[in-house]
């Protein structure tokens, strides 16, 4: 009774406290700390131990002596050095800003900021609006039709919103933030460019790479990060024990974007992809086949994959490897970040890398997102002052670092940023960044794979689950890209 | 030959060992549910899941609060509720009324077509929609929120409450209007205190419908202050994580006034219903 | 029912007429416009409403089928039934429907049976009656995303509980996979949506089961039948509209359901759930076809309609039998 009483008091404070809250900072002007990186010297005492030779009766011996010293010392600290109050000092242009909601509450905090920062400079308003990932790509269709656009929208498809001609030409805005940031990363710009035109400007990047658990392979005698794919089958299957809940491999085989895009690496590996670079369909080859048949014996020959994962959902993965049941899967940096958070005791066993190297090398696969300014807006300038502020030297390093190692930076400068060279698994992540590739790979982004439903995922799974004979699946797939390129060739 | 009364002995144990049984089943996942949400985060992915915990803790509960604006979208979800179930119960009064006292051209099409209402998908209705409500600025509020559930709610209570005033006897009513009355005071005064037990079951449909929506309000309005509850749980999945504690407790506490209003109304919904579903 | 209105028309009409005397005649014509005219005042509230909500964006979307409208380009042309034929011609489509009717046919025909079992039970006298019949509400009342979200946990391989209790209790040595292998995929999905759908019907069968007279069993058990027999011959006859009108409508609801499938499957694995909303949802808003995929519902609503007039049919054929 006392336990229910006091669940139900904690209930309604809370409720009261959460309603007090929100209310309380929606009344009162936005206050933004800006973060600095000073060097402070540092006064320490030290004892050392140190060794003294001194004459003991007559004889020189070593002795050991504590000695006290005060050393100074120059230490690098972030530190809160500004606290800006975010509302315009006269009422200017409103702008509308959506981005997707991310896991850590930190780095969406952080983000809204940046934008109100970006906005109090420049005398504008600007309102942050955010979205469960779910139904994201819904809500922009809606409002694309009903032309109730945002002004600046954080994960567009920046191939597919060009062909319908919503976006603004950002090249000049795209070649100005590069010159602040050192410089864009071939793979981004490569993804924002139709027509030698950008038409977007990249935010982040969301590499997806393989997860070991040394303690495991290192059992059963394998050594991550493993040199090959052969390798990698040998390690899985040493490692697999149903019996004892373990499997080799765990990526979900189902309809989700995690078991959609883990085989374009596998895909990669053996040589094959979607289109060319003249952006010609060849997925049809020998090459994907092999893949096909590699990536499906891991399921059926080898089952190194536990039998669940054709009917996992996108969480399928993660749950798996946190809870150790797997070796190996494929995902972003969403699992270290759980693992960071709560570790379940191979934290320190985990090592990061790229999916071991095929006959065409190790692979990775690159996701993001990529901002996009709409033709609706009535202030393409202000909101290029927003995209500004956004990626801004002062700001940008913060976004990436509240992201958890879950966001990488689209710009060559911040590679350099410590949370990125002294971490130990975010360090390991940099390592693989050159093996990433977006999906469009080895073309230009194009805006018809969008119509293809989940294909990499059905096109295993009808191998798998429902008897298809390989080469007939890959078919299939082949005839529903060339059908999209050429719906969409025609518009 | 068994005896009468041990016959009725075991057929009333074979009907309560069925309705454990059916409570089993439907209490199962309710129960899983409320579990997961007590859990500790560390508990919750074990290879073998505890059918009970020992250590229940409130820190999914925080989590929900921290990320979500709880409080506030209950509010909004019950106030929608409250105001699109009083506007249904209104609607379908009229409605009922009309199609079942009164005689003329094309009632018997205007019934069946309110009816085929519901095999409109919301794929379809969806971008229409919404750009019309665009146009007459009534997105990002809570108003269009009121409407979709009315749309979804009306149809069935216009239905149930058509058959329920068939059987209430007409003399009542004539007596009322001869004795001066309009039929709308007849309705009233009249009509709608026997329906009584009808009425509340329109208004737990509505309030039901009303309380579950998610697409719409998803949809049709931007900031999570004009969410509701159910929009506000969903975004606690975020592509590849879920937050599984914050999400079940969420869902528990968002079914405790709906299953209150049950336990409250089922009276009135079965005798409600009899009328009703029986003789229309 | 048609007889007690009219009686009622009739009535009033003498007793107005005895009232009123010479100008009878001019007030009856006055009265029954007058009817036609509150009749459809009294509707109107109801039908704008819908006629807002659901008729417009319904014509909107009969628009759009006949042309070949796509998400972001304003500029469309009028194909006339080219999205019909191509739709017609599509195997996915045609499977997917199959499949959709397939689905609901088989969860409506488990949702009813089980639903009189529960109603009949409910129906007894006990204490506790109250609380249990709003508990037997708590599937329905969960909204649909959370309540397949619970069951999508509950059937994981890893860590579900369903597969942590069958291996357990020896039942099953390996776990189940329950939605990832082609022949447990659907009846996953639909066991979920009984789970879901019963109460609705057992609350509607326990108010038919409440109309039926007790009079009726006290005279079937003085003539000496046994339970079973006076309940074929006089608790099933009973509900029978009402079972109809019930079925009919969870048929609808749940040929049309989306989300359940989507959470759950999206449609997989591979194909083996991919049902005709999920198949409308895919073409709308990834391949971004808004014509075509409004042509899916317009080419199914004759074969609901024909549902429903044989529905209204068979229950204005068992009134005229009364």
């Amino acid at each position: 009774m006392q336990a229910e009483k006091l669940c139900r008091r904690r209930f309604l404070k809370g409720a009261a406290l959460a309603a007090v809250g929100v209310i309380a900072a929606a009344c009162a002007p936005r206050i933004v700390e800006v973060e600095k990186v000073v060097e402070r010297e540092v006064t320490k005492i030290v004892k050392e131990v140190v060794q003294e030779t001194v004459l003991v009766a007559g004889t020189p011996e070593v002795v050991e002596k504590e000695v006290t010293k005060i050393v100074k010392e120059v230490v690098k600290e972030t530190v809160v050095v500004e606290k800006e109050v975010a509302v315009a000092p006269t009422p200017g242009p409103e702008l509308v800003l959506w981005a997707p909601k991310h896991f850590l509450p930190a780095q969406n905090d952080f983000f809204t900021a940046s934008a109100l920062l970006a906005a109090a400079r420049n005398n504008f308003e600007v309102e942050v609006q955010m979205f469960p990932w779910g139904e994201y790509q819904q809500k922009q269709n809606v409002a694309i039709e009903a032309k109730t656009l945002p002004d600046v929208c954080l994960g567009v498809g920046v191939a597919r919103y060009q062909k319908m001609g919503i976006l603004l030409d950002v090249s000049n805005l795209f070649a100005e933030i590069g010159e602040t940031g050192g410089g864009w990363y071939d793979v981004n710009e490569r993804g924002v460019t139709v027509e030698g035109k950008q038409w977007g400007i990249p935010f982040h990047n969301e590499p997806q790479f393989m997860y070991y658990r040394s303690d495991v392979l290192g059992d059963a005698g394998y050594e991550p990060l493993l040199k090959d794919l052969d390798e990698f089958v040998a390690a899985a299957m040493a490692v697999t024990d149903p019996a004892e809940r373990m499997w080799g491999f765990g990526n979900t085989f189902s309809n989700v974007p995690d078991g959609n895009n883990a085989f374009l690496m596998f895909m990669w590996a053996f040589g094959g992809s979607l289109q060319d670079e003249q952006g010609n369909i060849v997925v049809n080859s020998p090459e994907t086949l092999e893949a096909l048949n590699f990536y499906c014996d891991l399921y059926t020959k080898h089952e190194v994959m536990p039998p669940g994962a054709t009917g996992w959902d996108d969480t399928g993965n993660n749950k798996a490897y946190l809870s150790g049941q797997c070796a190996m899967i494929i995902n972003t940096g969403s699992v270290v970040n759980a693992l960071r958070g709560d570790d379940p005791g191979w934290l320190n066993d985990t090592m990061l890398g790229p999916l071991p190297a095929g006959p065409a090398g190790a692979q990775g696969f690159n996701g993001g997102s990529t901002a996009g300014l709409f033709y609706t807006t009535e202030y393409p300038e202000q909101a290029g002052l927003l995209m500004k502020g956004l990626l801004a030297p002062d700001r940008y390093g913060g976004n990436l670092r509240t992201g958890g190692g879950f966001m990488f930076p689209v710009l060559n400068d911040y590679a350099d940023d410590p949370f990125f060279t002294e971490d130990q698994w975010n360090k390991q992540i940099v390592a693989a960044l050159p093996y990433m590739k977006q999906g469009n790979y080895p073309g230009d982004p194009e805006p018809w794979s969008g119509d293809l439903v989940w294909p990499w995922s059905t096109m295993a799974t009808r191998v798998v689950v429902e008897g298809w004979d390989p080469q007939e699946a890959l078919a299939a797939l082949e005839k529903d890209a060339i059908e999209a390129k050429e719906k969409w060739d025609k518009l | 030959m068994i005896s009468y009364r041990t016959r009725e002995r075991l057929f009333r144990g074979l009907t309560f060992l069925s309705l454990g049984l059916v409570l089993l089943v439907v209490l199962f996942p309710i129960y899983w549910m409320l579990l997961t949400g007590i859990k500790p985060r560390g508990e919750l992915y074990l290879p073998e899941p505890t059918l009970w915990t020992k250590n229940p803790t409130l820190d999914n509960l925080h989590g929900l609060f921290y990320r979500t604006p709880f409080a506030i979208q209950l509010r909004n979800t019950a106030v929608v509720s409250v105001v699109a179930t009083m506007l249904a119960i209104t609607v379908a009064s009229l409605a009922g009324y009309s199609l079942s006292r009164l005689h003329f051209t094309g009632r018997d099409f205007m019934a069946s077509a309110i009816f085929f209402t519901y095999l409109i998908p919301g794929t379809m209705t969806l971008i229409p929609l919404y750009i019309f409500l665009s146009r007459l600025g009534l997105l990002n509020s809570l108003y269009c929120l009121v409407l979709t559930s009315l749309a979804g709610g009306t149809p069935f209570s216009i239905w149930m409450l058509k058959g329920y005033f068939t059987g209430i006897p007409v003399d009542l009513e004539d007596a009322a209007r001869i004795d001066g009355c309009t039929r709308l005071q007849a309705l009233a005064k009249v009509i709608l205190p026997i329906a009584a037990p009808g009425i509340v079951a329109c208004g737990i449909f509505t309030f039901t419908i009303s309380w579950n929506q998610y697409m719409m309000p998803m949809i049709l309005n931007n900031k999570e202050e004009l969410w509701t509850l159910a929009v506000g749980l969903a975004g606690l999945v975020y592509g590849d994580v879920f937050l599984w504690g914050e999400i079940m407790i969420g869902a528990f506490l968002m079914s405790i006034p709906v299953l209150l209003l049950y336990v409250l109304g089922q009276r009135f919904i079965v005798t409600g219903l009899t009328a009703g579903a029986v003789k229309g | 029912m048609a007889d007690t209105g009219s009686d009622a028309a009739g009535q009033l009409q003498r007793i107005a007429a005895r009232r009123l005397g010479p100008q009878r005649a001019r007030r009856r014509r006055l009265r029954i416009g007058e009817e036609a005219l509150i009749g459809y005042l009294f509707l109107l509230p109801a039908i704008l409403i819908l006629a807002v909500m659901v008729g417009y964006p319904a014509l909107a979307g009969l628009w759009y089928s006949f042309s070949n409208k796509m998400i972001g380009f304003p500029k469309f042309k009028f194909v006339g039934l080219e999205n019909y034929r191509e739709l017609v011609g599509e195997v996915t489509l045609r499977e997917a429907v199959l499949r959709s009717f397939t689905y609901a046919g088989i969860a409506v025909s488990i949702k009813l049976p089980i639903g009189l079992a529960v109603a009949l039970i409910l129906n007894q006298r006990f204490r506790g009656r109250g609380p249990a019949r709003g508990l037997v509400l708590l599937p329905w009342s969960l909204p649909l995303v959370v309540s397949v979200l619970i069951w999508s946990w509950m059937y994981n391989d890893l860590f579900g509980v369903f597969n942590f209790l069958l291996m357990k209790s020896g039942l099953i040595k390996v776990p189940l996979n329950f939605l990832g292998e082609a022949k447990l995929a659907l009846p996953s999905v639909m066991l979920t949506n009984v789970w879901r759908g019963f109460p609705f019907f057992a609350i509607n069968l326990l108010a038919g089961l409440q109309a039926v007279p007790d009079e009726l069993y006290e005279a079937a058990r003085v003539d000496g039948a046994s339970r079973l027999q006076s309940f074929r011959h006089i608790t099933l006859p009973g509900v029978r509209t009402v079972a109809m009108i019930v079925s009919l409508l969870s048929f609808v609801w749940t040929s049309n359901d989306f989300t359940t499938f989507w959470v759950l499957t999206k449609g997989g694995p591979g194909t083996a759930t991919k049902t005709f909303p999920v198949v409308t949802y895919e073409t709308a808003f990834m391949a971004l076809e808004l014509g075509k995929a409004a042509a899916i519902p317009v080419l199914l609503i004759p074969l609901f309609s024909v549902l429903i007039v044989l529905l209204t049919r068979a229950v204005s054929r068992r009134e005229l039998e009364r």
